[in-house]
């Protein structure tokens, strides 16, 4: 059974006849006590809210508070928080719970000790905590734009125009501190910085490989047959690149310091047939094949 | 990641737009700012039925949620510390594991008396 198979009245600490703000004092009282986020080391205090709440659901509504008295249900039915999967402390306690925290981040041992170090008696009153006064933001870029660094102004939702300077190269989710352009400093605080996180959208034919660049091109028949300098796209501009005779589709061809930083192009070729195959070139090629033997597919013939 | 109207609509009805943006402005949630709108982790949207919970059941007011929110960030933040200095002390050798349970056992007994 449930823990809170138990008598409403009796959790809460009421008489039957308690009136409505009785019940609304008594369930605020113990529901400030006992509320899980506020009680992160004491594990009854997570069963006991519960009950709290499956208690203060029944008697808070006043059919099902009759149905009770008459003894038609029981303390069954899910509260509200219940269906909750995960609390704040789940996430104030994991990986993410840093967001939040005060001094969250770096350890540090003597910072650790000034903290308790106030119960000798050296801090007495209440200290304004450090607040959090650093911003995350998160940016899209242009793949090219990663890939050879820009400058970029952008505004942010909040109003914040941010000047920011991408480094060449910089990397998928990498994140870029903005001295001083988090929150403003007040008289009590330096201001805080800017995080930004960038990502990348994709290019429609670039991709990237840490410093190498990869990208298909397509060639033609005769680009491959006759072996021709064709133009290539690189992020630095269009370059010659020579195909050789007979290129596969497939093929991979390196254009030396084309990429990021000193790193290398590679181009993949992809041999595209015209969309029409004309008369003149059909002739040519059964005139060609009447005197060439051509068996690319020898090995797979043997094996099977 | 949550975009505001996706966090509204886990919400439901217990937090609208205008206090959604409220909490944003109090700096009670901080979701992070891209530039296409807000985005939200499970942590705030956590953190948002927390407050929906401590405001409209519990009814902390404004300034009372300044304070809980404060004291929480650190509860949290002094918890999270100390997780890390357990762990680090549980790597030590077993001696060492042992002089720091005396000292810390020491002072302990120390400020009970005071």
């Amino acid at each position: 059974m449930s823990p809170m198979a138990k008598n409403p009245y009796e959790i809460l600490g009421l008489s039957k006849t308690a009136s409505e703000a009785e019940i609304k004092a008594a369930y605020r009282k113990l529901a400030k006590k006992f509320h899980p986020d506020l009680n992160p080391g004491n594990k009854d205090a997570d069963s006991k809210f519960k009950g709290l709440n499956a208690a203060n659901d029944l008697l808070s509504d006043a059919a099902k508070r009759a149905a009770f008295d008459r003894g038609e249900i029981d303390m069954a039915g899910q509260p509200q928080y219940q269906q909750q999967q995960q609390t704040y402390r789940d996430f104030a306690d994991g990986p993410q719970g840093n967001r939040y925290h005060f001094n969250g981040g770096d350890f540090d041992l003597s910072d650790f000790e000034s903290i308790f170090g106030g119960m000798g008696g050296r801090r007495s009153g209440f200290e304004q905590p450090q607040t959090s006064t650093d911003i995350r933001y998160i940016i899209e870029v242009d793949f090219l734009e990663a890939a050879r660094g820009a400058k970029k102004r952008v505004t942010m939702p909040d109003g914040k125009a941010l000047d920011i300077s991408i480094p060449e190269g910089i990397e998928e989710g990498q994140q870029l501190r903005l001295k001083g352009q988090g929150q403003p400093a007040t008289a009590a605080r330096p201001p805080g910085d800017a995080y930004v996180e960038l990502h990348t959208r994709p290019h429609p034919f670039f991709a990237r490989n840490g410093k190498d660049i990869t990208a298909e091109v397509p060639i033609t028949l005769q680009e491959s047959v006759l072996g021709e300098k064709i133009k290539v796209p690189t992020i630095h501009g269009p370059v010659d690149m020579a195909i050789p005779k007979g290129a596969n589709s497939g093929m991979t061809l390196r254009l030396k310091g084309k990429g990021i930083k000193g790193g290398d192009q590679y181009v993949t070729l992809k041999l595209v047939m015209p969309k029409e195959i004309d008369p003149e070139l059909e002739e040519a090629i059964r005139k060609w094949s009447q005197t060439h033997d051509y068996h690319p597919r020898k090995h797979m013939e043997s094996a099977t | 990641m949550k975009t505001l109207e996706e966090v509204l609509e886990v919400l439901e009805a217990r937090i609208d737009r205008v206090r959604l943006e409220d909490y944003i402005a109090r700096e009670w949630v901080r979701p992070q700012r891209a530039d296409t709108g807000w985005y939200f982790e499970d942590i705030d949207i956590a953190r948002l039925q927390l407050i929906s919970h401590l405001t409209q059941e519990i009814q902390v007011n404004n300034e009372g949620m300044d304070v809980v929110l404060s004291l929480l960030d650190q509860l949290y933040g002094l918890r999270a510390q100390m997780r890390h200095l357990s762990h680090a002390i549980t790597q030590q050798p077993p001696q060492v594991q042992m002089e720091i349970t005396l000292i810390v056992d020491q002072l302990m007994k120390e400020t009970g008396k005071s």
